[in-house]
């Protein structure tokens, strides 16, 4: 048992990676030339939110797991419904398709988070941020791909929202605690990325981006996911004036 | 709920090996001025930012992230050496380069390489095919891949070539919608123009 | 401990009271369609059909038909056609032996385990486990009892932080963590006391000791290959999740050995026939990855049970090539010859027996082997890098 715990604390303390730090990080953006104008009066395409939550295993490893997930997803739907009347614009939710024309979507879906993950960890995060966007307009696409998108559903905008949540699994926790107290080195347990994004689908840019991978809220709880998604919209321009005061 | 499971110490192994290299130290590579990558001079249209390194004898480029594109390259692996770095030998060793493989082969080793560094379950090679990359015989390795929880399909385009029994590769890889057709022919352009 | 303490001890862990071993089992009648009953329940239901909506797309799902239709048949002889309806199989490309259940229904099944089960009786323990899961309700369960465990866990946390740091080493054995574990293994035993009581309601005979006894061997291979310590443990450690193989050997062997639980057709032929079209699709992933002494186990233990065939053959052949030691290549040869010779092999062989030859120095025999490849197969992805190999 010992030896086991040990091994693992000696072997994961040397490989592990540290997540990039609080600070130094920036956690939202706007396309120039975006604003809520240019938003009034469009229709916004409400992807299906992409929501993950697991457990950290011991060495870090994110093992998913299907309740918490099934559980937060409801809760996002449920929150996400509840604000509707705060948006100013005509919101359309994903329809249900089959086949190639569910792959455009679900596709386009998973390309919004890679983009989004790259805005975050190599232009927000200025530690790591690639020579080539220092100093530069913010200035990220998925591609004219999304013109289907737009043809299929009418809407000009679409909302991506993503969530993925790890909680320290009792192993992790037990890790950290052994890794500060063997080796003096601080590990992370847990891991709380949220993304929403609006794309305008005629150009596939990306105009409007809230990132942040230490976000609030406990998604596993109805509460916890209200702040996160208050969280996540924060600042969105497609808001009517007076919901901001009220929430 | 699943049936079995590996013992926790695989499991921490296994994602040692995954971690991604976060460590910044980023450098800009300008367009247009020819730069030495290791044993490589390659010349890019635009500006590129070179990251770490993905195995002993390679660099990585990328514009967007490498997760959105990214082009290797390898200098001059010796016979016995890996693609990729070998970041836990007992639980994921790397395929070992053999320079007696013949031609068609370097699509296998590139495969079984790219498949446990990345712990790809699925991964087809669409084409390969006899090339030219910098002046010597090589080969063209297209293919198509899924990384772990990730629903996009994801392309890439290998070049690699053994000169005097040294294994040389240049591999270029993004997402299939936008990204990859939108770098290909400013990667193809830098892996055809490679000079040794 | 003896043996025999040890199984005893195991039965009275794994069985609950309900479904205790010796009278006849009947399944219980079947709830038939869905109830959700409370929040959480509902909440899951409906949501695992976004994720189902969305995994149904995924490049991992392998569209094959037949293939599907047949592992369910399977399930459905398992559980019986009341049951079966309420479930949707997706086989999944993944090397490793598993498979896993939703609760709304939907069965996931790895090509790892397909390549790993040797009759529709072995396969139907597994499936029969995961569905056991399903009707138990477990996830629900696990759902509330994670939830009431990991503020535990935050809470243990902190106080082994703010205390010594060695301290850390005895959370494993506090009885919270002991609770919370245990709680997960106990499922698990649930889960392998009603599967077996599955199959003893169905036209299987139960043959579950003999997977688990070959998943402990191919582990021991791989374990050997690399020069890692084996360890045998007879009882799970305080974080495990799941009965140790051991302990699982030992209480199927025990209700094998019960009257009638072994007779009856155990579909190996059919199962062998089934699966020999899809082969490729299996062994795959298990070929072309690192673990070649576990990928090895597998394929000489299919052949033990169900025969070479010629692309059993080919796979072989191809995890000595890509492995690729000099007298790995000559072992590979052999092998592709071999499987040539079935007259069921697939125009890969060729490929394989032609750069085997050629590397040996045998480049006549190695030119013609690929030639012939060409012929079989023209429109092969490298058939432009074959040719030029001709050439020269």
């Amino acid at each position: 048992m010992m030896n086991k715990w040990l091994a693992a604390a000696i072997l994961a303390v040397s490989f592990l990676v540290m997540a990039p730090m609080a600070h130094g990080q920036e956690k939202g953006a706007v396309r120039e030339g975006f604003s809520a104008e240019t938003l009034s009066g469009k229709k916004i395409l409400l992807f299906r939110p992409s929501v993950w939550v697991g457990e950290q295993s011991t060495g870090g490893l994110a093992e998913p797991n299907a309740d918490w997930t099934a559980q937060a997803r409801e809760f996002l739907n449920a929150e996400l419904a509840r604000r509707q009347i705060e948006f100013s614009n005509e919101l359309i939710i994903e329809p249900d398709l089959v086949g190639e024309d569910a792959k455009l979507f679900s596709e386009h879906r998973a390309l919004f988070n890679s983009v989004a993950s790259s805005v975050v960890n190599y232009q927000f995060f200025a530690g790591n941020r690639l020579p080539t966007r220092k100093n530069k307009a913010f200035d990220w696409t998925l591609g004219e791909g999304t013109k289907a998108i737009a043809e299929r559903t009418g809407a000009q905008y679409g909302l991506f929202v993503r969530t993925e949540d790890q909680y320290g699994s009792f192993g992790r926790k037990m890790f950290q605690v052994l890794a500060i107290g063997l080796v003096g080195a601080g590990v992370s347990s847990g891991k709380h990325v949220g993304y929403a994004g609006l794309v305008d689908l005629h150009t596939g840019n990306l105009v409007w981006l809230n990132a942040d991978e230490q976000m609030g809220g406990d998604v596993r709880t109805e509460e916890g996911m209200q702040k996160r998604v208050g969280q996540l919209l924060e600042d969105f321009p497609g808001f009517k004036p007076v919901a901001t005061a009220a929430k | 709920m699943a049936i079995h499971r590996r013992s926790v110490i695989f499991v921490a192994v296994v994602l040692a090996a995954w971690s991604p290299s976060a460590s910044a130290g980023w450098k800009l590579i300008s367009a247009k001025e020819t730069a030495q990558v290791d044993g490589l001079k390659v010349t890019p249209e635009r500006d590129w930012n070179q990251g770490g390194r993905p195995g002993k004898q390679g660099r990585v480029w990328t514009q967007d992230g490498v997760g959105l594109n990214a082009i290797e390259f390898f200098s001059a692996i010796p016979a016995g050496g890996s693609l990729y770095k070998e970041r836990d030998k007992k639980n994921n060793p790397m395929p070992k380069f053999d320079s007696g493989l013949l031609l068609p082969e370097l699509a296998d080793f590139f495969e079984r390489s790219f498949r446990a560094a990345n712990q790809l379950s699925d991964f087809t090679i669409v084409e390969s095919a006899p090339t030219d990359i910098g002046g010597n015989k090589g080969l063209l390795v297209r293919y198509r891949y899924t990384m772990p929880n990730d629903e996009l399909t994801r392309l890439g385009e290998a070049r690699l070539a053994v000169v005097d029994g040294k294994l040389f590769v240049a591999n270029y890889y993004a997402p299939q919608l936008h990204y990859f057709g939108a770098g290909l022919p400013e990667a193809q352009a830098m892996m055809q123009r490679v000079r040794f | 401990m003896t043996k025999r303490a040890i199984v005893a001890a195991v039965v009275m862990l794994a069985a609950p009271s309900s479904l205790a071993a010796r009278e006849p089992f009947e399944r219980p009648t079947y709830a038939g369609a869905y109830e959700p009953l409370g929040v959480d329940e509902r909440g899951l239901w409906m949501q695992m059909d976004d994720y189902e909506r969305a995994f149904r797309d995924s490049p991992l799902v392998v569209r094959d038909e037949a293939l599907t239709k047949y592992v369910k048949s399977v399930l459905c002889k398992t559980v019986g056609p009341d049951r079966c309806e309420a479930t949707r199989v997706y086989i999944v490309q993944d090397k490793l032996f598993n498979a896993s259940m939703a609760p709304n229904g939907m069965m996931q099944v790895h090509t790892g385990l397909l390549a790993r089960v040797h009759s529709e009786a072995e396969l139907a323990t597994v499936l029969g486990h995961e569905f056991a899961h399903f009707e138990l309700r477990h996830s629900l369960n696990g759902f509330k009892e994670q939830r009431k465990g990991s503020d535990l866990m935050a809470w243990i946390g902190l106080a082994g932080a703010a205390a010594a740091p060695n301290t850390g080493l005895g959370f494993a054995q506090t009885p919270i963590a002991f609770g919370f574990f245990g709680f997960k293994r106990a499922q698990e035993s649930e889960a392998d006391a009603l599967s077996a009581s599955y199959i003893k309601a169905s036209a299987y005979p139960l043959r579950a000791s003999a997977v688990w006894t070959r998943l402990m061997e191919e582990e021991d291979a791989l374990k050997e290959e690399r020069k890692l310590r084996k360890i045998r443990r007879r009882n799970p450690g305080a974080i495990d999740t799941h009965p140790t193989d051991l302990q699982r050997v030992a209480y199927f062997a025990e209700q094998e050995a019960e009257a009638g639980a072994a007779e009856g057709d155990d579909g190996r032929e059919a199962y062998g026939a089934e699966t020999a079209r899809v082969l490729p699709t299996l062994f795959d992933s298990l070929v072309k990855g690192n673990e070649f002494a576990a990928a090895d186990y597998v394929i000489q233990s299919r052949a033990n049970a169900l025969g070479w065939d010629g692309l059993l053959l080919h796979a072989r052949g191809e995890l000595y090539r890509l492995r690729g030691n000099p007298r790995d290549l000559v072992t590979a040869r052999q092998f592709y010859e071999q499987a040539i010779a079935t007259g069921s092999a697939p125009a890969e062989a060729w490929r394989g027996a032609g750069l085997t030859a050629m590397r040996g120095g045998d480049s006549s025999a190695g030119k013609a082997a690929l030639r012939e490849y060409l012929v079989r197969l023209p429109q092969a992805s490298d058939a432009a890098a074959m040719k030029m190999l001709l050439e020269n």
